[in-house]
């Protein structure tokens, strides 16, 4: 299953974004094949409500999950269309590769 | 004649909170004060997602009356709780979840579980069981 975390910028040492749409850069994880691919938020400089096409984009790439600190209401409809799982990690704190560790730990 | 019973109010995402404290000289053992969730959602459609109260209320299925009186309230009752130092609780109203959310007591996240039998549900993070499902009476 293929795993969308929102996050600051594109290391993996990077925290998660406090909100989905407006984060900078998406870390796609495969828990099959155990590899990340980093990609820029494809609706950076949309004004207004970008939910629509990062969920396009997020389909285009098969992923079922998303996290991030928070959704908006908007997003969370078309998420919940798309039966694409969310998950709020209310602690901001967190870095990208902890939440890929948490997710390996899950496969052992 | 009793009143007309109160419709459910569409509401996304649970408060990621079970209250407020204040901390002081004032805060004693006041009273709390009890947010019920559609008020908080109201709040956050409106000062943090920064629509329009007509957005908010198509948002929350309830005409755009409802909504200003949901709001106002939702604001008079964070105001008697700052004014007076009175602890703030969440508290289940007439909210209806359009998503059903769990959320895990181990790590203290939230999520939704599309498409899974209520029995295989588990935390995606730490694979534990001890969750609480968010739904309304």
């Amino acid at each position: 299953m293929k795993t969308a975390i929102a996050a600051q910028n594109s290391g993996s040492e990077t925290i998660i974004d406090k909100h989905f749409g407006k984060c900078s850069h998406f870390h796609i994880y495969d828990d099959i094949s155990h590899t990340t691919e980093v990609i820029d938020n494809p609706a950076q400089g949309i004004k207004g409500c970008k939910g629509d096409v990062i969920v396009d984009e997020l389909i285009a790439k098969n992923v079922k999950r998303v996290i991030a600190g928070d959704f908006g209401t908007k997003v969370q409809q078309l998420l919940n269309q798309n039966q694409i799982q969310m998950i709020i990690h209310p602690d901001t704190r967190v870095s990208v590769s902890e939440i890929i560790e948490l997710l390996n730990h899950k496969n052992i | 004649m009793s009143p007309r019973p109160k419709n459910n109010r569409t509401v996304f995402d649970p408060p990621k909170f079970k209250g407020y404290k204040p901390f002081g000289y004032y805060a004693g053992d006041n009273e709390p004060v009890f947010l019920l969730f559609e008020e908080y959602s109201a709040l956050k459609l409106c000062d943090y997602e920064l629509m329009t109260q007509f957005q908010a209320s198509q948002v929350m299925d309830i005409s755009r009356p409802t909504f200003t009186r949901l709001y106002e309230s939702a604001r008079r009752k964070i105001a008697l709780a700052l004014a007076e130092a009175r602890p703030i609780e969440v508290e289940k109203g007439r909210a209806y979840f359009s998503n059903d959310w769990y959320n895990c007591r181990a790590c203290n996240i939230f999520f939704t579980a599309p498409e899974m039998e209520l029995s295989s549900i588990r935390c995606p993070l730490c694979q534990s069981k001890n969750l609480e499902e968010i739904t309304t009476n």
